[in-house]
């Protein structure tokens, strides 16, 4: 201790072992820090965890929402359908096939009618393990059949009332059903299974193989042409761009959304440590070790978060997946997750965690010592300073979306970030403004909001988060909602669930939605039904409506009788249609079915004749430019067209009318073609069975709903449902953060004599303004994303989800209101005096 | 501290002659307060003519030793329990030159009391040496030291005070742009 | 060469309406050994002469020498490592680290120095002997008592070789007899060669000091005469 001032100026310069022994002794005091504070590190590492679990799952999702081309052409890369011209040609096709194609396999394929039903089942011959097939087919249970035997789905039991074990007739030959087969990439799909061979006459053949589409155009084929070649080529590359910018949407959102939370974490934590990095740095701490207390901190909590919350979404992922397939309709290979984006989203989650930490840490080391050790935070900036830059980012953000076009990654990729950072700018305003208005409100409401207003890095960063959790699911609910009323073909299916048509011959209206290759020739109604007919089936229709207690609407089409009868496709009905190029001839492809606009049918949806302003009215919004066929050759009208919502936007239902006027114009007259029969209900198994029965004895059919498919729907709730939770969990979590920063206050409150209720109060409020604010804010942020990203097309997101988005504006803070108030009790350390 | 006391306090211990007492005397207080012999002598006198000691020859010396009587040991404990007279002001010197100050026309108040703060203070640095190089074991020095420094730094807290309420009354003699940050710079250190 | 040297040093806070100058034009030379006591009201500015002595925060105007170097030629990284090394500071409210034990508390300054853990142990433990403190060397600092914490806090910015020792009320949390004892210490390291500046508002124990000095708005307006022997007082008192 006897030491005299040396003269000489001390060294300040260290060395390289001098510094590494100094950060080895700043490491292990932030360990001790780590394992005093892990209680605070808690709620960090699972808000991290929550967020980094939900971006490895929401990966999953966008990786496996969709089946693709696997449906119909498994593993192969072709798959080449051919229609055998008569009995007993299939073999030779096979043959041919497989002479100059060697690893193609075979599909046969032929249709079981259902009585009395426009519907269809097809009977398929696939091998039990077929090179390329494989994919296509599961059993469910029993065994895949031999000689003599059958296997179906689910749906295939129904239908015709069977059960596994019996023997069923088809075709005219007897087999016994030993198991129930699906279609793992559509579980919807409806077919009875044989073995190879076992079709007698199969009316067409699908060969699968790896080669490439253009083989078709050497094979030589007799008995039968080739109807269509479907190649992943194409498709695949699209999907997996689209795919890759889902990935890549999710990663992005998902990486911001870790940011966020880090930072409102870290910022907290670094509030809390401002004192005890004061006092490191007032013994002698450089800034940078100051900063690598808080760095090392985000460093362990990014990589065990990161950790956690990838083995969490792993195993969330295998706990969701067989919830997931019942929602998108097909199975889905647990293994098929994008691992490379899910280990680099978990690397960059802790990267994202260090920066979050940087952050804070660099505030707190360019403090002057003497200001740390006070333990007071900053005065906060100006809010508005803040909501300027705030509003430019968004407005950047938004129109770096614009600009992308859905396409351009860099563009995408920051202009979503611009746009969220924009939003966290924003938030400290509402803070404010939600303060501002507190003046009269009870002492600990006022306490509260004016605690998030003045401590604006932590509550700006938990609302942010809250914000984006909210913002994520009001955006799935949009989109989905969005994609409902847009994607007509796929979501509303062919027919309501409460109504049956009853088709005087065929059924149909028009094609079903589907890649376009596979578009059959438009398919056209016969020169005339009989009288007879028309009549059988009107009675069956008023047999059908009077088990219903309702009434059948008549069908009529118009039909062009001068059209010529030769060639046997069917003169005479007219129909909406569109100039088309195909294979190299122009000509023009079916669009659309008009009817007749009888009085009787537009009262039946509810439309006055003063309502029409054109010849044609549709529920359809892309007949714009479409023409009239009169029903002969070349016989191509320009027509007006009117959109009018009250029509139905089912493909088997009318979903557009002519006028009785404009067909009289064109020399059309009226034919019947149906019966429409609506109950009040949805229909019944055993009601339809009875309706299929009844035109089966007539010997003709009924259409009902063909699919029972709103996944979308499911997903929609499913989503909302989802964010809500997060947001919920991210909030609960955000006003443990803020909230357990402020024990000292209660303290004080206590020693005051406020009563519990007022505790609670406080937590409460705390969660319902973050709750609140986050509603809105998420909910306009998820739109403005959604209009720039669908800017070329807005009208796309014109029928918003009011109960869903409801739920995010309004439940949301209601739920965080009650859940403070249950969950907001004192803590039981209130006596404990903060360590530091 | 009165010597009468001081001497029964000794005697309770057991009997004593004279020249002890003053001995232990000067070494219980610290040799701070000297004291002669003839002062011991007088006020043993007067004790023993009070009845509150008696005197008598030791069977082995020349000294006239003293015992306390049970009368003495009464007074003894009954002086020990009774409060000293705080009621009645002192006239303190200091008390008086600063109220003289206030009204002496050209006097900078602050400055007197700042030169009687000086001096106070320097006068407990004092103190504090003695105490400093005082002994661990001499536990009635610094009993002593304690009592001088606690009664010299009630005077300081005395001259604190009358500085702070003089400034808050008069208006303070150095211009000041804005008295409110200042107590707000109070409350940042 | 003055162990700490402030020269005209000036401190404001804020600006234009909001300004507050907690400093003065101070000039302040301490010695080598020299214990100085800093003595003012609140808001005199004496914790802001203290934080500016001890590099924690930088003058508005004036020069601050330690050891004969002027600080404001130093960047950030140098004067923390002068704080590492030449200056010990003691909080009043003792600003131990809670996630370390006394010894390692001690041995912080010297392991942020780049000394081997070992040898910054082995002299934590050596100072912490001498305050008597080698029982507690391993009790984390919830778990001392208020005197035992604030002999650590010393024990801390007097391990390695100081030259500087500065203490802001150091016993302002404790009991006279612990403040006392404080100062003892305070003043027995300075007898070793070091410099030290205590703040305080009580004039006890700013008597420790060599010199008082007396600040008021931020002006040095008085110090302490230099000491005269004991005896004086002695005599002085027994006169009257």
């Amino acid at each position: 201790m006897t030491t005299t001032l040396t003269p000489t100026r001390p060294n300040l310069t260290t060395g390289r072992t001098e510094s590494r022994i100094a950060n080895r002794a700043v490491a292990r005091w932030s360990r001790r820090l780590l394992r005093r504070e892990w209680r605070q590190q808690l709620l960090v590492l699972t808000l991290l965890t929550v967020a980094v679990a939900a971006t490895t799952v929401g990966l999953g999702l966008v990786v496996n929402v969709q089946n693709g081309d696997q449906v119909s052409m498994g593993s192969a890369a072709t798959r080449i359908e051919v229609i055998a011209s008569g009995p007993g040609t299939a073999a030779g096709i096979i043959a041919t096939f497989q002479q100059q194609l060697p690893d193609a396999e075979v599909i046969e394929d032929t249709h079981i009618p259902i009585p009395g039903s426009t519907a269809s089942v097809d009977l398929t011959a696939i091998a039990q393990h077929g090179r390329y097939s494989s994919p296509m087919l599961g059993i469910v249970s029993g065994r895949y059949p031999g000689a003599g035997e059958i296997a179906v789905t689910r749906s295939v039991l129904s239908t015709f009332s069977l059960h596994v074990g019996q023997t069923w007739t088809v075709l005219g030959q007897a087999r016994r059903i030993v198991g129930i087969v699906q279609n793992p990439k559509d579980f919807s799909q409806t077919f009875a299974l044989v073995a190879p061979g076992q079709i007698a006459n199969p009316t067409s053949l699908s060969f699968l193989t790896n080669a490439g589409p253009n083989v078709a155009s050497n094979i030589q084929l007799t008995g039968g042409r080739i109807v269509g070649i479907m190649s992943d080529g194409q498709s695949l590359a699209a999907r997996k761009q689209q795919q890759a910018l889902a990935v890549l949407l999710i990663a992005t959102i998902g990486l911001t959304f870790i940011g966020l939370l880090s930072v409102a974490g870290f910022t907290v934590m670094a509030q809390r440590r401002l004192r005890s990095l004061g006092m490191i740095g007032a013994i002698g701490a450089t800034d940078r070790q100051v900063r690598k207390v808080m760095l090392a901190n985000g460093t362990a909590v990014g990589v065990v978060g990161a950790a956690l919350g990838t083995v969490v979404g792993l195993v969330a992922w295998f706990a969701l997946k067989p919830a997931f397939e019942k929602v998108v309709g097909h199975s889905v290979d647990s293994m098929s997750l994008p691992w490379l984006d899910v280990f680099l989203g978990a690397g960059l989650a802790v990267l994202a965690s260090i920066a979050a930490s940087w952050w804070p840490a660099r505030a707190v080391s360019r403090m002057p010592v003497v200001v740390a050790l006070t333990g007071r935070p900053p005065a906060p900036q100006p809010a508005h300073r803040f909501a300027l830059l705030g509003s430019a980012l968004a407005t950047l953000g938004f129109v770096l979306l614009v600009l992308s076009h859905n396409s351009k990654t860099l563009l995408i990729v920051t202009g979503i970030i611009a746009t969220t950072c924009g939003m966290l700018l924003l938030a400290p305003l509402g803070v404010q403004a939600l303060a501002g208005l507190s003046g009269r409100a009870p002492v600990a409401m006022r306490l509260a909001l004016r605690d998030l207003a003045r401590y604006q890095a932590r509550s700006g960063a938990a609302l942010a988060a809250a914000s984006l959790a909210v913002g994520i699911s009001a955006t799935i609910a949009i989109t989905a909602a969005a994609q409902q009323t847009h994607d007509r073909g796929y979501t509303e299916g062919n027919l309501p669930n409460n109504q049956v048509i009853v088709w005087i011959e065929g059924g149909g209206s028009g094609p079903a939605s589907g890649p376009a290759i596979k578009a059959a020739p438009a398919p056209s109604r016969n020169s005339g039904p009989t009288a007879a007919k028309i009549a059988t089936a009107r009675a069956v229709a008023a047999t059908i409506a009077k088990s219903l207690n309702t009434t059948s609407i008549e069908l009529d089409v118009p039909h062009n009788p001068d059209a010529p009868t030769a060639d046997g496709t069917g003169p005479g009905v007219a129909s909406i249609v569109r100039s088309a190029t195909h294979n190299g001839h122009s000509g023009f492809e079916f669009v659309d079915q008009p009817y007749l606009a009888t009085a009787a049918l537009l009262n039946f949806y509810g439309i006055s004749a003063s309502d029409v302003h054109a010849a044609i009215i549709t529920s359809r919004t892309d007949l714009r430019g479409a023409k009239l066929f009169d029903g002969a050759r070349d016989g191509l009208h320009a027509i007006t067209i009117q959109v009018l919502s009250k029509l139905p936007k089912y493909t088997s239902a009318p979903d557009a009318l002519m006028t009785p006027n404009e067909a009289t114009a064109l020399g059309l007259t009226t034919q019947a073609t149906g019966f429409v029969v609506q109950s009040a209900h949805a229909l019944t198994a055993a009601q339809i069975h009875a309706a299929r029965a009844a035109a089966a004895s007539a010997g003709i059919s009924v259409e009902t709903r063909n699919t029972t498919d709103n996944s979308l729907q499911q997903l929609r709730d499913w989503a909302t449902f989802v964010g809500v939770l997060v947001a919920l969990a991210v909030l609960a979590m955000t006003v443990g953060l803020i909230r357990s920063e402020t024990s000292g206050d209660l303290r004080t409150l206590t020693a005051a004599g406020a009563s519990g209720a007022t505790r609670r109060m406080l937590t409460a409020t705390t969660a319902a303004a973050l709750g609140l604010l986050g509603g809105i804010i998420g909910t306009a942020g998820a739109y403005v994303a959604l209009i720039a990203w669908h800017w070329h097309d807005v009208s796309f997101l014109n029928k918003p989800p009011y109960l869903e988005l409801g739920a995010l504006v309004i439940a949301l803070p209601v739920a965080a209101l009650v859940g403070g108030w249950v969950f907001g009790r004192t803590p039981s350390h209130l006596g404990r005096v903060r360590g530091e | 501290m009165s010597v009468r006391h001081a001497v029964l306090a000794l005697l309770s211990e057991g009997p004593k002659y004279g020249l002890r007492l003053r001995h232990e005397f000067e070494e219980r207080t610290g040799e701070v307060w000297p004291i002669n012999v003839g002062q011991i002598y007088t006020t043993l006198q007067r004790l023993e003519r009070d009845g509150m000691v008696e005197s008598g020859l030791e069977d082995d010396g020349p000294q006239k030793t003293y015992r306390l009587t049970a009368e003495g040991a009464a007074e003894l404990n009954r002086w020990l329990h009774t409060p000293p007279d705080l009621g009645s002001p002192p006239r303190d010197e200091l008390v008086i030159k600063v109220l003289v100050a206030m009204h002496v026309p050209g006097v900078d108040i602050g400055e007197v009391i700042q030169t009687h703060r000086r001096r106070v203070v320097e006068l407990m640095q004092e103190w504090t040496r003695v105490k400093r190089d005082a002994s661990e074991d001499d536990i009635s020095l610094v009993l002593v030291v304690d009592a001088e420094l606690f009664r010299l730094d009630s005077v300081v807290r005395w001259l604190d005070a009358a500085d702070s309420r003089l400034r808050r009354v008069t208006s303070p003699p150095t211009p000041r742009t804005n008295p409110a940050p200042a107590k707000r710079k109070a409350a940042a250190l | 060469m003055s162990a700490l040297e402030l020269i005209g040093v000036t401190k404001v806070y804020g600006r234009g309406a909001g300004e507050v100058q907690a400093l003065r034009e101070v000039t302040l030379a301490v010695e080598p050994g020299e214990l100085v006591a800093v003595m003012g009201p609140s808001g005199s500015g004496k914790s802001t002469l203290l934080t500016i002595a001890g590099t924690l925060e930088s003058a508005s105007s004036g020069d601050v020498l330690i050891g004969g170097m002027p600080v404001s030629k130093l960047s950030r990284n140098q004067q923390a490592a002068m704080r590492r090394r030449a200056i010990g500071y003691v909080f009043q409210d003792f600003n131990l680290l809670a996630g370390l034990t006394a010894a390692e508390n001690v041995a912080l300054p010297l392991e942020l120095d780049g000394v081997s853990t070992r040898t910054a142990r082995k002299a934590a433990l050596e100072v912490l002997d001498r305050l008597s403190l080698s029982a507690r060397a391993e009790h984390f600092p919830d778990d001392l008592s208020g005197g035992e914490r604030q002999r650590v806090a010393i024990a801390r910015a007097v391990v390695g070789e100081r030259r500087l020792l500065l203490a802001d009320e150091p016993s302002g949390a404790l009991d006279s007899v612990n403040g006392e004892a404080v100062m003892r210490l305070v003043r027995s390291t300075c007898q070793g060669g070091v410099a030290g500046v205590v703040v305080t508002h009580d004039a006890q124990l700013a008597s420790w000091a060599d010199r008082v000095v007396f600040l008021r708005d931020g002006r040095m307006v008085d110090q302490t005469a230099p000491p005269a022997g004991p005896e004086s007082l002695l005599q002085a008192d027994a006169a009257r």
